[in-house]
């Protein structure tokens, strides 16, 4: 044992202790975390308060937006909303939702209609509600004496660059009603913030929806009522816990596979490359004149095994602390986690007694790819099913793959990180069954490391390879 | 070389050729190998074939053969590297080297070092794979270094290092540890001579001074000879010779003279002496090589009756007739069957 655990220090030492290592493995996800972490904030610094006059020039005298794109833009409102919204957004409040819905009734009995619905289509309320609150005019641009709409818009622009205009808006004829693009043009100064712009462009456009609503209908509220309505969904689990869906659907599988991928196989790459080179370089002999070469491949692979858990515990600290950040820790449940664990050492495992042989067999890194190819195929397969799986972790598709050994680990950890249930008879059944196969796995590269490490020359084929596991 | 008698309540001592000098080492009549009828074959090739020898405790074993005769293989299967298919074999009386690896310094012939590791990083990693601790081991790679002539590399990249240094680093990393027996497969390939010298006295005073067994392979005849009290031969995978360099020697018959003139410019054809097959002169010496029928005590008679020669001299086989002779007469016999010396 003693032995084993020199051979996994050295492992360990010599891999994690070069700058490769250090810059691939450790400094490259911290600097990628840390910009997904930092972006945003920098990115989203909130932008200067929007100030100024806003033109308006509107050909539909029957139904003009105006009056409700001023009331979009309306600082009182605004003021109001950001209120409902930071109460939205506390953590503490535990009854968002339901407070949500008494918010838009509020909004609704109060009179607002067109202010709710354009919220309820758009996914949003106030396009202001993240920046400061503006104070924004409002004045018509009419068309003076002869003047043409060419000689308005250019009259307009000439106040924009001068400054004494913040933006001029012109709605065409029918541009109101109009989709096509064109008929609704916003003109602001090139100074203007990105944001601010866009907040603009989108009260605009939610003045328009409001003025075309109600001028089209008596009832805004009960076209409103026809609408189809936006469900959220939810499932009952068997423990009786509810989980929302929607971006944790994906989000969370998705990594939960690719961290155990990352961490697998970036760990047996290093167990390959260290094999071939010790193999190569004739030191591989002189090893195994101090150890066994069953002694050597536990070595080799714990040590690598320790690099690949680092990793996974680098990924899955910054990317918890990514998560933390977002405010979407609640999608990972700790238990989750825990059963994750032994399905990483199984992934790691498998992977690692397929680099072991090879790495043994081969002369060199061209040979291993070569070699590697068809395995790769196999093991990619997780990937290609990814989708179905995650969709459904439940489905047939997904249970018979789990049962697959190779596939196992992969399969598993998309499924327990979906907002599924997964029967414990299943995650018992697989763990067996998976680790069962690794020791099979384990025999057969003990044996296949113990010819190949001394074989030079032609490298074996797959053939061969097979005859190793059965002679030796 | 004479075999001397054990004194009183001792083993056996056996004679030991160094240099040209007699020395004693002491065997206690067990082998620290033993190998009993052994077959390794790879595929349809018979490596090994059903080979039987013995390597008794504190002996210096020259192990002997041409290219391919079966050397690396026999000896991975004593370092418990490969499995023999049949047959017995025990190291240091146990069953297997697995068992016994940390008493044993074993330096192959495809040997190389983690390049990117620093040489004492190195000596020390192999020290605590043998069993050393931590703090010995420095202490002993620091020695090592030293006796090895490499002093202030320790903290140099093996990769830095030339092709020769890297093999002393070698050398030191197989005995580092200390073992009882050491087995070196081709150890002076890829030395220089001072080096190789330097290796030499290494191992002859680790035998002789320290008692270790050695067993250790090559192609450099002459030194085997000068080095090795024992010796074993083997081609195509079986024992054809086993026993000490004496015992060897009185296997085969001298037939070469060695004949000196009275005056270098002295004319003379001893080709006309009945039973002189060739003739070979040099440095003022010349060797005549007998054919196989005749007497050579007759040839010197007849030779020192003339008033021609200073001298004349029966010349002992040396190894490399020895080794020449025995390859060369198996390659004419197709089964390689040639059972020649005695074996155990």
């Amino acid at each position: 044992m003693t032995k084993v655990i020199q051979v996994l220090m050295q492992e360990y030492k010599s891999t994690v202790m070069t700058k490769a290592f250090v810059l691939g493995a450790v400094i490259f996800p911290l600097v990628f975390y840390t910009l997904i972490i930092i972006i945003p904030n920098v990115i989203d610094s909130e932008p200067p308060q929007l100030k100024g006059t806003l033109a308006v020039y509107d050909a539909n005298t029957a139904s003009r937006a105006f009056d409700a794109i001023e009331e979009q833009l309306n600082p009182e409102m605004i003021q109001a909303q950001k209120n409902e919204l930071e109460q939205l957004r506390d953590p503490d409040n535990s009854d968002s939702d339901a407070q949500r819905q008494e918010m838009v009734e509020q909004a609704r009995s109060a009179g607002g209609e067109a202010a709710v619905i354009a919220m309820e289509l758009f996914g949003g309320g106030n396009p202001f509600l993240d920046q400061p609150v503006p104070d924004v005019t409002l004045e018509f641009a009419d068309l003076e004496s002869e003047e043409t709409l060419d000689d308005l818009r250019e009259r307009m622009q000439a106040l924009i660059r001068a400054g004494d205009l913040l933006g001029y808006l012109e709605i065409k004829e029918g541009g109101s009603q109009a989709m096509e693009r064109g008929g609704v043009t916003l003109y602001t100064g090139p100074g203007l913030h990105a944001e601010n712009q866009s907040a603009l462009r989108r009260a605009v456009r939610q003045g328009i929806v409001e003025s075309r609503w109600s001028h089209a209908v008596a009832y805004a509220a009960d076209m409103m009522n026809m609408m189809p309505p936006s469900i959220e969904l939810k499932t009952v689990t068997e423990t009786g816990e509810a989980k929302s869906i929607g971006e944790a659907m994906f989000l969370v599988p998705l990594a939960f596979m690719m961290l155990l991928w990352i961490s697998t196989f970036t760990g047996g790459q290093y167990l390959l490359m260290s094999t071939v080179e010790e193999k190569s370089s004739r030191v591989m002999e002189v090893m195994l004149s101090a150890v066994s070469s069953m002694q050597m491949m536990t070595g080799k692979i714990l040590g690598q095994g320790a690099v690949a858990a680092t990793m996974l515990a680098i990924y899955l600290t910054v990317s918890l602390l990514a998560l933390d950040k977002y405010n979407l820790l609640h999608l990972i449940e700790f238990r989750d986690v825990i059963i994750f664990i032994p399905y990483f050492i199984m992934a790691f495992l498998i992977v690692a007694c397929m680099m072991a042989s090879v790495g043994s067999a081969v002369n060199d890194v061209r040979e291993a790819s070569a070699m590697m190819t068809p395995a790769m195929m196999v093991l990619i397969i997780p990937f290609l099913v990814m989708m179905p799986v995650i969709q459904a972790p439940n489905s047939m598709l997904a249970q018979v793959l789990s049962f697959i050994p190779p596939f196992t680990p992969f399969i598993m950890a998309m499924r327990l990180g979906s907002n599924q249930d997964i029967a414990m008879w299943q995650v018992g059944a697989t763990l067996v069954i998976g680790f069962a196969s690794v020791y099979v796995l384990m025999k057969a590269a003990a044996k296949v490391f113990r010819i190949g490490v001394l074989m030079y020359g032609k490298p074996p084929n797959f053939k061969t390879l097979v005859k190793w596991v059965w002679q030796a | 070389m004479a075999t001397e008698p054990a004194p009183d309540g001792w083993p056996t001592w056996v004679g030991l050729g160094v240099e040209g000098k007699e020395c004693m080492i002491v065997s206690n009549g067990e082998s620290a190998i033993t190998i009993r009828g052994v077959t390794k074959t790879f595929g349809k090739l018979r490596a090994v074939d059903d080979l039987t020898l013995d390597v008794p405790y504190g002996s210096l074993c020259g192990f002997l053969g041409p290219n391919g005769a079966g050397k690396t293989t026999t000896i991975r299967m004593i370092m418990a590297i490969i499995f023999p298919d049949s047959g017995e074999l025990s190291v240091l009386g146990k069953a297997s080297a697995v068992e016994s690896k940390d008493l044993i310094g074993y330096l192959p012939e495809e040997r190389g070092v983690y390049r990117k590791m620093k040489t004492t990083e190195y000596l020390v990693y192999m020290a605590r794979l043998k069993g050393v601790d931590a703090g010995p081991a420095k202490r002993k790679a620091s020695d090592w270094l030293d006796r090895v002539e490499l002093p202030g590399v320790g903290k140099k990249r093996l990769e830095e290092l030339s092709k020769g240094m890297q093999q002393k680093v070698q050398v030191a990393a197989t005995l580092i540890h200390d073992p009882e027996l050491v087995i070196l497969d081709e150890p002076f390939s890829g030395l220089d001579p001072v080096n190789a010298r330097m290796l030499r006295n290494l191992i002859v005073d680790m035998n002789k001074q320290e008692g270790r067994t050695i067993i250790f392979s090559t192609h450099v005849l002459p030194q085997a000879e000068q080095m090795c009290e024992r010796i074993v031969m083997i081609d195509r995978g079986k024992t054809v010779l086993d026993g000490t360099l004496a015992e060897i020697r009185a296997q085969f018959d001298p037939r070469t003279l060695l004949v000196r003139k009275r005056s270098e410019d002295q004319r003379l054809d001893l080709r006309d002496y009945d039973g002189v097959q060739r003739v070979n002169e040099y440095n003022g010496e010349i060797e005549v090589f007998l054919n196989a029928e005749v007497d050579p005590v007759q040839v010197m008679r007849a030779m020192l009756n003339s008033d021609d020669l200073a001298k004349v001299e029966l010349r002992q086989p040396s190894l490399d007739d020895i080794f020449i002779s025995l390859v060369d007469d198996a390659r004419l016999n197709e089964f390689g069957v040639l059972e020649v010396g005695s074996h155990d």
